[in-house]
C-alpha cells in the first residue's frame, strides 16, 4: 500500500468516524491495479477500498453537482480538480458548507494508452511520477519512461499541481513541474494558420466525432439540467445527427457555452474516445478573454468564487470595439 | 394548425419602387402554413387594415405577418388591427422591408431576393408566436423633476398646476440654473432674471411642489409608474427650516473666494447665496473655503445668526420619494476654450467667454452692470467676438452646432452698441438665425447697430500694450485681417455636463457620443426616452435656446401627466420568463439585469420519488423591461423573452441563413 493510499484511507475513516461527513468520494481499484474508478464511501468498510496513485485521473467534483446529494460529504481533489470545485461553486452548483475539499498535490497522471505498447498494463504494480520521469514497476520488470512518454498531454503543461481550494491538503506540496509542452503555443500556431488550413484541421477531427457527449459530461462548466443538445425541439442547426455540419455546430456551440468559464482542466479532451483536441477550442477562447478583458486564468483561488465570469458581467470600462 | 396570413405593403413607392411586391407575395404564398398572401399599396390605411380584418375572417387566419416598415412605426397600428379582428395582438410579426431593404438597396432583383428572405424569417417567427396577455400595475400619481433651471422649473410648474405632487431636485443651492446667470434674452432683450424670478418663486411656494436644493438623485429604483428615488441632501451647514435669509452671516464672513456664479469675476464669502434672487434664500457654507472647516476657529456666522441656524456638524442626509414619472432637466455646460491655444484664453484676462460678458453686463454682476475690462477696469471701446469656439469643429471641439451662439453674440453686439456705445466685430462661420424673429434681430445687429461681421476664422489673439490683437481672415474679401481690440469674447459651445453620463446611467437613459441624453425617437417621441416613465427637458438632451427649452419642458410635463394621471398602466407582455425546470440556478441572470427584475427563488419538485428543493429564479413582471439580457446570459436556455423566444430566434436565423 502506497503512502498516499494510507493517508487517503485514514483521512476518510477519520471523517466518517467523527461524523463530519456522511460520504467520502475518492477512487478504488478497477479491473486491475492500473485502472481506477470513483468510489462513494459511506461506511468504514468501503473507505478501506480507497486508493491514491497516478492513475486517479477522473475529476470527481463534477459528480457532486447539486441535487445529487443531500448529505455533507468530502471529496479528494488534485490541482486541476480543485479548479472544478471553484467552477461549481461559482455556478452555484455546490454548497461550500456541504463539502469538505481534501486536496492532494499531484506530479501528473499516467496515460495508459501511451504506455500500453511499452509495458503490459495488466501487470503494473506501482508507478512513481517525478520531475525527471516515470518509473513503471510491473510484475516482471521496472520500466523507466520520460514524462512525455507516460503522462497525459494535459499534465505536461500543468500550471496547478497543487489544489487552489482545499480545507485540508494531504501530502507534500509540489514545488514546480517541468514544462514538457506548451499548449498555448500550439493553439497560437494553429490560430495563425489560414482559414482553409484550420478548416481542414478541424473537419478531419469533427468528422470522427461520435456525439457520445463524453466531453460535455466530464466538463465542469456543463451543468445545465437540460442540455440543449438533448432537447427534441425542432431545430435544423442544432440537430443530433452525426454529420460533419452538425458535429461542427455541436463543438463550436459547446465551446461558446463554456466560454469564460472553462477552467482548462483538459477533461474534455482526455475523455474523448476518438481523440478530438477539444481543449484547443476552449483554450483559444481563454486566450481571447485574456486579450480582451485581461482575464486569463480564472478560478485560481477561493476568492474567485465571488468574481463573475468575464462574459457574465458588464463593466463600463469594458472594451467595446464591436459596437 | 397554423394558418398564417402575409400582407406585403408597397408603402407607396417606398417599398414597391425597389421590391417586386407581386413576386414577393407569390413566393411567400408557397411557404407551408401560409394560408393567404397578398400585397397592397398602403396597408396602414383604413382600407388596408379592413382588408387584413376581412382576410382573417375569410381565410380563418390565426397568425399575421405584415411586411412593411419598421415595427417601431406601425407595430402598434397592426396590433390594434388584429385585436379588432378578434385575434390576440401578439400573434402579429412584422418584416421591415422599408428600412432594412428597399431604402438601402437599388438593384430590384437582389432587393426582391432579400425581401423574400426577410419575410420568410417573419413567417418562421410567426409559426412560434403565442398569444400574450398584458398584466396591469398601479401608478404613483407624483412626479420628480431633476434639475431646476428653466426647463425643470417649467416642467415642475406644469405638473404641479395639473394637480399632481412634484418633487424637484436641484444640485445647486438655488433654483434658476443657467438662465439666472444671463443678463438679457434674445430676440426680445427681456431681462432674464426678471422673467425667471417669478417662476423661481412659484416653484418654491407652490403647494404641490416639494423642493430639494443642494441635493442630488443617488439612485432610481423601480419602474414606470412606480419609481423610488433616493435623494442625497448634501450638507448645507445651515438649517433650512430655521434660516430667515437675513444675510448677516454672508455680510460678516471674513473669507472671500471667487464667485462661481459670476464666472470667477467677482468675489463672494464662504457662507453665501449664489445671487440676490436665489431661491430658497438660504445660504450654504462652501466647506472647502471656510475658515472654520480649515482651522476649527472662526464661527462668526454661527455666533451672529439670530436663529441659531448655522450647523457646522450637519451631514448629508438621504430621503426616499415615491414617484410615477421622472423629468430629467439637468442642463448643459460650456466648452473650455483653453483647448484653442491660439486664442490665449488663459493668458489674457480680457479674453472672456459669452457667459462672462453676461455677468459683466448684469446689474447684480461683479461690475454692477458697467462694462469694464477685467484686467484694468477700463471701459472697452471695441469688442471682438469669435464664433464657433468648440462648435462645428470635430478636431478640437464638437461636430454639432450649438445653436444658440449666433444669437447670443448678436444680442451682445446689439446691447453693447445700444446701451454702452461700444463697437463690435464678429468673426463667424455662418450666421444661423432661423427661428421666429431671429433673422430680423440679426439684421438689426448689423444694419442698425453696425456690428462688423467678418466671415472667417481667427488664427491668433495676443496682447500688445493694453490692446488685444486679433489676426484672422475675411473670407468674403479673401484677405487676412488684423484687428486692434479691447476685449475678445469667445462664443463657447454648449456641451453636456461632466456628470451627464452618470446622471443618464442613474436614470437608465441612453446618451449619444457627446453625452447628451437620447430621446426615444428624434421626431415622433422627442421628450420620451427609452426608459419608460423618464422624460427629457432642455439642454441635457442637446443644445437649446430658452423658447425651445420651455416648449420641450411643457411637452415633457404633458407626457408625464399623461402617465401619472392614470390609475393603472398595462405592462408590456414582451418580458422575460424563466422555465424553472431548466434553470440550473447559476444565478448569472441576476447581476446582468439592469432593472433588478430577476430574483432567486426556491423551487420544490418531485425527483425520483423524493421531494427536492433547489434554487431557481423568478422574473418580476412589472420590473422587467424585456431587454433580453438575462436570456442571452442564460446558458441553459431557461430564460426566455416572450415574443422573442429562443425558439423563435433560432427559427428566424434558420429561415435567413439556411
Amino acid at each position: 500500500m502506497s503512502k498516499e493510499t494510507e493517508l487517503v484511507r485514514n483521512k476518510a475513516k477519520e471523517l466518517l468516524e467523527d461524523g463530519d461527513v456522511e460520504l467520502v468520494v475518492g477512487y478504488e481499484e478497477g479491473t486491475y491495479p492500473s485502472r481506477t474508478t470513483p468510489l462513494f464511501a459511506d461506511t468504514l468498510e468501503k473507505a478501506e477500498r480507497l486508493i491514491w496513485n497516478p492513475f486517479c485521473v477522473n475529476s470527481l467534483p463534477k459528480l457532486l453537482s447539486k441535487g445529487h446529494f443531500e448529505d455533507k460529504l468530502a471529496v479528494f481533489v488534485k490541482g486541476c480538480d480543485s479548479r472544478t470545485v471553484i467552477r461549481l461553486l461559482q455556478d452555484n452548483q455546490l454548497d461550500r458548507d456541504e463539502v469538505i475539499v481534501l486536496g492532494i498535490p499531484c506530479n501528473g497522471n499516467v496515460d495508459l494508452d501511451k504506455i500500453k505498447d511499452k509495458v503490459d498494463i495488466t501487470t503494473i504494480i506501482e508507478v512513481e511520477v517525478t520531475n525527471n520521469g516515470v518509473n513503471v514497476k510491473t510484475e516482471g520488470s521496472t520500466e523507466e519512461l520520460s514524462r512525455e512518454e507516460a503522462l497525459y498531454d494535459k499534465c505536461l503543461d500543468c500550471r496547478f499541481p497543487n489544489p487552489v481550494i482545499a480545507d485540508e491538503v494531504i501530502g507534500n506540496e509540489v514545488s514546480e513541474l517541468p514544462k514538457n509542452k506548451n499548449k498555448d503555443d500550439e493553439v497560437a500556431s494553429l490560430a495563425n494558420k489560414s482559414v482553409a488550413e484550420k478548416n481542414e484541421f478541424w473537419e478531419a477531427h469533427f468528422e470522427r466525432c461520435l456525439r457520445c457527449y463524453a466531453c460535455r459530461n466530464a466538463c465542469s462548466a456543463c451543468t445545465c439540467r437540460d442540455c440543449l443538445f438533448d432537447r427534441d425541439e425542432r431545430s435544423t442547426w442544432l440537430a443530433k445527427g452525426k454529420t460533419l455540419s452538425d458535429n461542427e455546430a455541436f463543438h463550436i456551440t459547446r465551446a461558446f457555452h463554456v466560454a469564460g468559464r472553462c477552467v482548462d482542466c483538459g477533461e474534455c479532451e482526455r475523455v474523448c474516445p476518438v481523440g478530438i483536441p477539444v481543449q484547443k477550442l476552449n483554450r483559444k477562447i481563454s486566450l481571447d478573454m485574456d486579450n480582451l478583458f485581461g482575464i486569463g486564468e480564472i478560478a485560481t483561488s477561493e476568492d474567485d468564487i465571488d468574481n463573475p465570469p468575464p462574459l457574465g458581467t458588464f463593466l463600463t470600462e469594458d472594451p467595446e470595439e464591436f459596437m | 394548425m397554423k394558418r398564417i396570413g402575409v400582407f406585403v405593403c408597397w408603402c407607396g413607392s417606398n417599398i414597391a419602387g425597389t421590391v417586386d411586391v407581386e413576386k414577393l407575395s407569390e413566393e411567400i404564398g408557397k411557404m407551408p402554413n401560409v394560408a393567404y398572401s397578398c400585397n397592397y399599396k398602403y396597408t396602414c390605411s383604413e382600407p388596408g387594415q379592413e382588408m387584413i380584418k376581412d382576410a382573417i375572417k375569410e381565410h380563418n387566419l390565426n397568425r399575421i405577418v405584415v411586411a412593411a416598415c419598421s415595427p417601431r412605426m406601425h407595430e402598434p397600428t397592426f396590433r390594434k388591427t388584429l385585436a379588432g379582428a378578434g385575434l390576440n395582438p401578439y400573434l402579429l410579426v412584422m418584416a421591415n422591408l422599408r428600412e432594412q431593404c428597399s431604402w438601402v438597396h437599388h438593384d430590384e432583383e437582389k432587393a426582391t431576393e432579400k425581401s423574400i428572405a426577410l419575410v420568410r424569417r417573419a413567417v418562421q417567427k410567426a409559426e412560434f408566436a403565442v398569444p400574450l396577455e398584458p398584466t396591469t400595475d398601479s401608478v404613483t400619481g407624483r412626479a420628480m423633476v431633476v434639475g431646476a433651471g428653466i426647463a425643470g422649473i417649467q416642467a415642475a410648474l406644469d405638473l404641479a398646476d395639473s394637480g399632481h405632487e412634484v418633487v424637484v431636485v436641484e444640485k445647486e443651492p438655488t433654483v434658476g440654473g443657467r438662465m439666472a446667470q444671463l443678463d438679457k434674452t434674445f430676440p426680445t432683450l427681456d431681462c432674464s432674471i426678471c422673467i425667471l424670478a417669478p417662476k423661481m418663486v412659484d416653484v418654491s411656494g407652490h403647494p404641490n411642489i416639494k423642493l430639494y436644493t443642494n441635493a442630488e438623485v443617488d439612485k432610481l429604483d423601480g419602474y414606470v409608474g412606480n419609481f423610488t428615488a433616493t435623494i442625497r441632501k448634501k450638507a448645507r451647514s445651515v438649517d433650512e427650516e430655521e434660516c430667515i435669509g437675513c444675510g448677516i452671516c454672508w455680510e460678516k464672513c471674513p473669507n472671500s473666494v471667487p464667485n462661481k456664479f459670476d464666472m470667477g469675476l467677482g468675489d463672494r464669502s464662504a457662507i453665501y447665496i449664489p445671487f440676490p434672487q436665489a431661491v430658497p434664500s438660504v445660504p450654504v457654507i462652501d466647506r472647502d473655503n471656510c475658515r472654520y472647516y480649515e482651522t476649527g476657529k472662526c464661527g462668526i456666522c454661527q455666533k451672529l445668526c439670530p436663529k441659531d441656524a448655522v450647523d457646522f456638524e450637519q451631514e448629508d442626509t438621504f430621503v426616499e420619494e415615491e414617484i410615477g414619472a421622472v423629468v430629467v432637466a439637468t442642463g448643459y455646460d460650456l466648452y473650455d476654450p483653453t483647448r484653442y491655444p491660439e486664442y490665449n484664453y488663459d493668458k489674457y484676462e480680457d479674453i472672456i467667454t459669452g457667459l462672462h460678458l453676461e455677468r459683466i453686463m448684469n446689474a447684480s454682476g461683479p461690475t454692477d452692470g458697467k462694462v469694464k475690462r477685467p484686467s484694468d477696469g477700463k471701459k472697452p471701446e471695441h469688442v471682438t467676438f469669435i464664433q464657433c469656439v468648440g462648435s462645428r469643429d470635430s478636431q478640437k471641439g464638437h461636430e454639432y452646432c450649438s445653436g444658440v451662439c449666433c444669437m447670443y453674440t448678436a444680442k451682445h453686439a446689439t446691447y453693447l452698441k445700444e446701451h454702452y456705445d461700444i463697437d463690435s466685430s464678429v468673426f463667424y462661420m455662418d450666421v444661423r438665425a432661423f427661428k421666429k424673429g431671429y433673422e430680423e434681430f440679426y439684421r438689426r445687429t448689423t444694419d442698425q447697430f453696425e456690428a462688423d461681421y467678418l466671415r472667417g476664422r481667427v488664427s491668433r489673439v495676443y496682447g500688445e500694450g493694453d490692446k488685444l490683437i486679433v489676426k484672422g481672415e475675411d473670407s468674403m474679401l479673401g484677405e487676412q485681417v488684423t484687428l486692434e481690440t479691447d476685449m475678445v469674447v469667445l462664443a463657447t459651445a454648449v456641451e453636456a455636463k461632466p456628470d451627464a453620463r452618470k446622471v443618464a446611467q442613474t436614470m437608465g437613459v441612453s446618451y449619444d457620443e457627446s453625452f447628451f441624453m437620447t430621446e426615444a425617437h428624434p421626431k415622433l417621441r422627442p421628450v420620451e426616452t427609452n426608459a419608460a416613465g423618464v422624460f427629457l427637458a432642455g439642454a441635457c438632451q442637446g443644445p437649446k435656446d430658452i423658447p425651445e427649452t420651455v416648449a420641450q419642458a411643457s411637452g415633457a410635463a404633458a407626457k408625464a401627466i399623461n402617465l401619472i394621471s392614470k390609475d393603472e398602466i398595462e405592462n408590456d407582455p414582451l418580458i422575460a420568463n424563466c422555465d424553472t425546470s431548466r434553470c440550473s440556478g447559476c444565478l448569472r441572470c441576476i447581476p446582468v439585469c439592469p432593472y433588478s427584475a430577476v430574483t432567486e427563488e426556491e423551487v420544490t419538485e418531485w425527483n425520483h420519488g423524493e421531494e427536492v428543493t433547489r434554487t431557481a429564479v423568478n422574473v418580476n413582471e412589472s420590473l422587467c423591461a424585456g431587454c433580453g439580457t438575462c436570456s442571452a446570459a442564460c446558458r441553459s436556455g431557461a430564460m426566455n423573452l416572450r415574443g422573442f423566444s429562443n425558439e423563435q430566434i433560432l427559427a428566424e436565423v434558420e429561415a435567413i441563413c439556411l
